[in-house]
């Protein structure tokens, strides 16, 4: 059952859109080194100038001489010279580009050609000791009070340093309405008027280089048009290019006045913002709504159908699909996304329900087209309409884990909380960044410092200071005897502490440095107020700035603690030594202790024996994070909380838990998820124990993930009460939630290891089932359920 | 519904504390989407009068505790044959954990060695204060989705004075009720508990009472009385039906059972297809079941007795 509303008409995916999905994703992404050519030869002509205008020089010679790409996509622009392909950026760290043997994309493993290989490596010795990542590591060893490198093998935190960061939404609507011309003339004339300091007129001059860089690149994409289009002899296709043309002629140099137009206009912005920093976190913000009076304007006029548009947000989105980051295989799929979110919902700034056709036109998309990349977020407020929220159902159940849903209250009163200054209406327009933050558009400078793994510092009290694992001291020696459960805990906090003073210390050093290698004078244009003070964004030009530490495995941490606390202190039926003993064991030969572990109070079932323990400890983490005080622009930190899949990661570097976790084994997903095959008490007690793990105001974020079976969803009334279910986790003062369809391949795994699976709950025909426990030839009916109702 | 919920775990002795209401309960499960409108949580009481051949909990039949134990689960450790002190679970030759039912007490020690879960107890002795613990932990979920707590079975009327007294509790807290019955009961206690529910979900199965005899093992004559005595009442009830192939779907059934709930007043029906749901279950209490050559009755037939029954000028939902 699918619902259908005026403003979203039901249908299928278009033949063309199925078949450029399937080569995108079967196919393979390609490294294209020609942004390393251009990079050496920028760089021996601009030694003498200021980093700044390096930069810029660097994006102009790029966008003047690399090789276009045009095919049958009606969507002009990508990044690199192959449909899906990825730049190498060697000035943030490149040692793994050498150490390293397989790469990959969110999408397909990396191809790199023997040639492109020879340049990579050339690259590599060129910056291997003039990296961000070289540099920063360099100071922290001459500080000698630390080594990073120690917290990083441990899987204490990972500096994030070495990675381009995006984490924020651009002015793309001030692209749209004045186009890249304006900006231009406002530049020169601020260089003329306003700029005082070298810096600013540094700033400006860099900011019209790479505007004019921007229109140059697409001027090129407009003569490329026409030239194939000349050679062209199928009518019809002819027809589509010099309509690309003709709009690419248009946009972004000056406003854009239709649907179409405007698609470009930001496309071509936000491409040019992914050459000049390939990265993570760019997000169209709340893209349906600032595209929506074209989209009406169009169709009042007899210029666009809904149908014709859903097609061209399917191109769209592919394009963003395609878009990739060159990462390691084994960092890579601890990732496997890119932040493109798109949000819906919301209020406008006068504080009504902002939700617009093209939202609805945004979920249909996603609904045929089922891709990862871009996600749809939608801000949750009681003024949403009702039609829109069964629509938000009818895309969650084809098991795409889209939308998530953020809660609009707690969205604003974060933002309040952070930035006292803000007004109602400015606050109003937050929109979803990266994965679940929530953040300020258009005029946030973000920084991410280092991810934190909450799971660790539990092992490193255990065993004073020492990592089992690496055997490498790598916190403060805390002792070994506790004689009460409060003496495990304060050894707890103090290695939590010391780790999380030193991983803020040096992502801070390496933001410095960041600032001073990698300033972004295009980004900048697209942030405010950059453009106003003549200020690049990492040098403080962003009227709102947000720096902290990504926070995970609280719940591994509470359960392991909780553990501890009942079955050592508490009850006495199990020593501190036999303890330690199972965990370096990583419990092989004593299922006894095992299951002691496991039968220990479990967060996600609503038990504050063991909620209060994870409530604690992400409390105790934000009020270290807060005591190191702001970030090197002396602006606001703050952590988040999620995990994106970096739980994965973190997990193979922890070892066995006294909360039942094996060694090396992933890590709870998300920040208030429940470890998988603990919360036996259906979702309402999850939703309980999560709206209280975190307070969602303090915390930049949260995450929740829910599992369901597809079919619980069937049919209007349950998926009337799936909107019951988030809206009394909303009240409750929840943050986020997403809902991941059980798929058929989880059943089978379920088949084949069902000790994993005990919490896999079956909502069938009005009855609920434990999956590992029903007949054989049940479980099978269900798989084959599972296949036609995801199909 | 299958695994006895960790929150209802409080104590296997049978012993009732003098002078406390104490209920026997196999399963209180929150989340519950098809017992009544909105996000319930079912309270599921055990002892059924009836024994229909198709049942898919038989865990709700018997009134007393019961071991239940899932051979798929079992990892032959044997700690559960050292742990009874009865002698009532051994090995058999081929090495497989066997329980002597006659001799079994329910007394849980072997589920507290059972480290893969493959043993759980089926009924435990709650008052109504533990019961209401657990039912108003979802309050919110409640207000939000227009739901409430049900009581089903077994066979609430079974244990009418608890029963009753949950009712009560939910009243006073302002939480909407619903009871699950299969209307086999003394009009005293029946009365009692529609009383005090807000709505009641009633089962109809066989019109014929020689039929369902064969099928529940007991008669229709008071189960038609009580819910004749019901629509003279004019309170909130749902008619449910269950479909099982073979069993109760005939035409002949299907018309005289619209018939009669035409001349009781009722516009509606509710039909619950048969599922296979239960079959794990027989086995894991060590009974054979009955209902073995029955299929789940495909599209079309639930078609066929949906159109039958909506051309009586009954509206036909599914559950």
């Amino acid at each position: 059952m699918v619902t259908t509303t005026e403003k979203a008409p039901v249908g299928e995916l278009s033949e063309k859109l199925a078949r450029m999905k399937a080569e995108l994703i079967l196919g393979k992404a390609r490294l294209d080194v020609e942004r390393l050519r251009f990079l050496e030869e920028s760089y021996a002509e601009t030694e003498d100038q200021p980093t700044i205008l390096r930069r810029a020089r660097l994006l102009e010679k790029l966008l003047a001489h690399k090789t276009l790409y045009v095919d049958e996509d009606p969507i002009i622009g990508t990044v690199t010279k192959y449909k899906s392909g990825v730049y190498p950026y060697p000035e943030f760290s490149c040692g793994w580009m050498q150490r390293e043997t397989s790469f990959m994309t969110h999408v397909a493993p990396v191809e790199i050609a023997p040639d492109d290989q020879e340049v990579l490596q050339r690259a590599v010795e060129q910056w291997r000791n003039r990296c961000v990542w070289a540099l920063v590591n360099r100071e922290a060893a001459r500080d000698g009070r630390y080594q990073a490198s120690t917290f990083v093998k441990s899987g204490v935190w990972v500096d994030d340093i070495w990675f381009p960061q995006g984490f924020c939404t651009l002015n793309y609507p001030k692209v749209l309405s004045r186009g890249m011309s304006s900006l231009i003339e406002e530049a020169e004339q601020r260089r003329r008027q306003g700029a005082t300091t070298p810096q600013q007129k540094q700033f400006y001059e860099a900011a019209i280089i790479t505007l004019k860089a921007v229109l140059h690149w697409v001027d090129r994409y407009v003569a490329c048009l026409r030239e194939t289009a000349r050679k062209e002899t199928d009518p019809q296709r002819v027809q589509e290019l010099l309509e690309a043309a003709a709009i690419c002629e248009r946009v972004p140099a000056f406003p854009a006045r239709t649907f179409k137009e405007a698609v470009q206009s930001f496309w071509f912005t936000h491409v040019a913002a992914q050459i000049e920093q390939s990265a993570c976190g760019y997000s169209p913000g709340r893209f349906g709504q600032y595209l929506n009076p074209y989209y009406l304007k169009d169709r009042s006029e007899g210029r666009i159908t809904p149908e014709q548009a859903i097609e061209w947000f399917g191109y769209l989105f592919l394009k963003i699909l395609a878009i990739g980051l060159f990462q390691p295989e084994s960092f890579q799929r601890s990732n496997l996304q890119t932040g493109h979110s798109i949000s819906l919902g919301g209020l406008t700034s006068e504080g009504n329900d902002a939700t617009c056709e093209l939202d609805y036109l945004l979920l249909e998309t996603q609904r045929r087209l089922r891709v990862p990349q871009p996600s749809l977020t939608v801000f949750y407020h009681d003024k949403l309409p009702g039609d829109f929220l069964l629509k938000c159902v009818d895309v969650i159940r084809t098991g795409v884990g889209q939308p998530q849903f953020l809660n609009n209250d707690v969205a604003i009163a974060r933002l309040k909380d952070l930035y006292p200054e803000l007004s109602d209406a400015e606050a109003r327009t937050v929109c979803n960044v990266s994965c679940v933050p929530t953040k300020v558009s258009g005029t946030l400078r973000p920084a991410l410092e280092a991810t934190f793994n909450l799971a660790k510092p539990l092992e490193l009290a255990l065993f004073n200071g020492k990592d089992p694992l690496t055997g490498l001291q790598v916190g403060r020696q805390t002792g070994e005897q506790f004689h009460a459960y409060d003496d495990l805990l304060a050894a707890y906090k103090e290695q939590v502490r010391n780790a999380l003073r030193w991983a803020r210390l040096h992502s801070q050093a390496g933001q410095r440095t960041l600032a001073e290698i990698a300033p972004m004078p295009y980004r900048s244009v697209l942030v405010e107020d950059c453009m106003a003070k003549g200020q690049e964004i990492l040098a403080g030009g962003a009227r709102h700035s947000l720096s902290g530490c990504m926070i995970l495995a609280g719940v591994d941490a509470g359960n392991g603690l909780a553990a501890v606390k009942k079955l050592v202190f508490d009850e006495s039926r199990l020593t501190l030594d036999r303890l330690r003993e199972a965990l370096l064991a990583d419990f092989e030969g004593y299922d006894d202790v095992f299951h002691m572990c496991l039968s220990a109070p479990k967060y996600g079932n609503g038990d504050e024996y063991v909620d209060a323990i994870v409530r604690e400890i992400y409390a105790y983490c934000w009020d270290e994070h807060q005591k190191l005080g702001p970030d090197y622009l002396g602006r606001p930190a703050k952590p988040e909380c999620y995990s994106v899949s970096i739980h994965n990661y973190m997990g193979e570097k922890t070892g066995a838990l006294p909360g039942g976790h094996r060694a090396r084994k992933p890590l709870t997903d998300a920040s208030v998820s429940a470890t998988p095959g603990t919360d036996r008490n259906g979702p309402t007690a999850l939703l309980i124990s999560a709206a209280r793990a975190v307070d969602t105001v303090k915390y930049g974020s949260n995450h929740l993930n829910v599992k369901f079976h597809p079919t619980a969803l069937e049919g209007e009334s349950r998926a009337a009460k799936l909107i019951s279910l988030i809206d009394a986790y909303m009240r409750m003062g929840g943050s986020h939630i997403q809902f991941n369809c059980v798929s058929a391949d989880t059943l089978r795994a379920a088949q084949e290891h069902p000790e994993q699976y005990r919490d896999l709950v079956v909502r069938v025909a009005g009855f609920s089932a434990f999956f590992v426990l029903l007949d054989r030839r049940i479980q099978e009916e269900i798989i084959r359920r599972t296949e036609v109702s995801l199909r | 519904m299958l695994l006895a919920n960790r929150e209802t775990g409080n104590t296997t002795s049978p012993e009732a504390v003098p002078g406390r209401l104490q209920g026997l309960v196999f399963d209180i499960q929150r989340y519950c989407v098809n017992d009544g409108p909105g996000i319930r949580t079912t309270v599921f009481l055990k002892g059924c009068p009836l024994r229909c051949v198709w049942c898919s909990n038989p865990e709700s039949q018997k009134p007393r505790p019961e071991i239940r134990y899932q051979a798929s689960l079992c990892t032959h450790c044997y700690r559960c044959v050292r742990s009874c002190r009865h002698g009532a679970t051994s090995v058999s030759r081929d090495g497989s954990v066997v329980i002597d039912r006659r001799i079994c007490r329910a007394c849980g020690e072997c589920v507290k060695t059972c480290y893969s879960e493959a043993r759980c107890i089926s009924g435990r002795y709650m008052t109504v204060s533990q019961v209401m613990d657990t039912a108003r932990k979802d309050e919110i979920f409640y207000r939000t989705s227009g739901g409430g707590v049900t009581l089903s079975g077994g066979e609430p009327a079974y244990q009418a004075d608890f029963a009753v007294a949950i009712l009560q509790a939910c009243r006073e807290g302002g939480i909407h009720t619903a009871v699950e019955t299969c209307g086999y009961t003394e009009q005293a206690p029946f009365s009692r508990l529609v009383r005090y529910a807000d709505l009641v979900l009633f089962d109809v199965k066989h019109l014929d009472p020689a039929t369902h005899r064969q099928l529940t093992g007991k008669g229709n004559g008071r189960i038609l009385a009580n819910l004749k005595w019901l629509a003279g009442e004019g309170r909130p009830v749902i008619v449910r039906m269950p479909l099982i192939p073979s069993a109760n779907d005939m035409e002949e059934n299907l018309r005289a059972t619209g018939r009669f709930l035409e001349e009781l007043g009722f516009n509606r029906v509710e039909l619950a297809p048969y599922h296979e749901f239960g079959l794990g279950k027989y086995g894991a209490l060590g009974r054979p079941y009955l209902a073995a050559q029955t299929r789940p009755p495909s599209p079309p037939e639930v078609e066929k007795a949906r159109s039958l029954l909506s051309a009586l000028g009954l509206e036909v939902t599914l559950a």
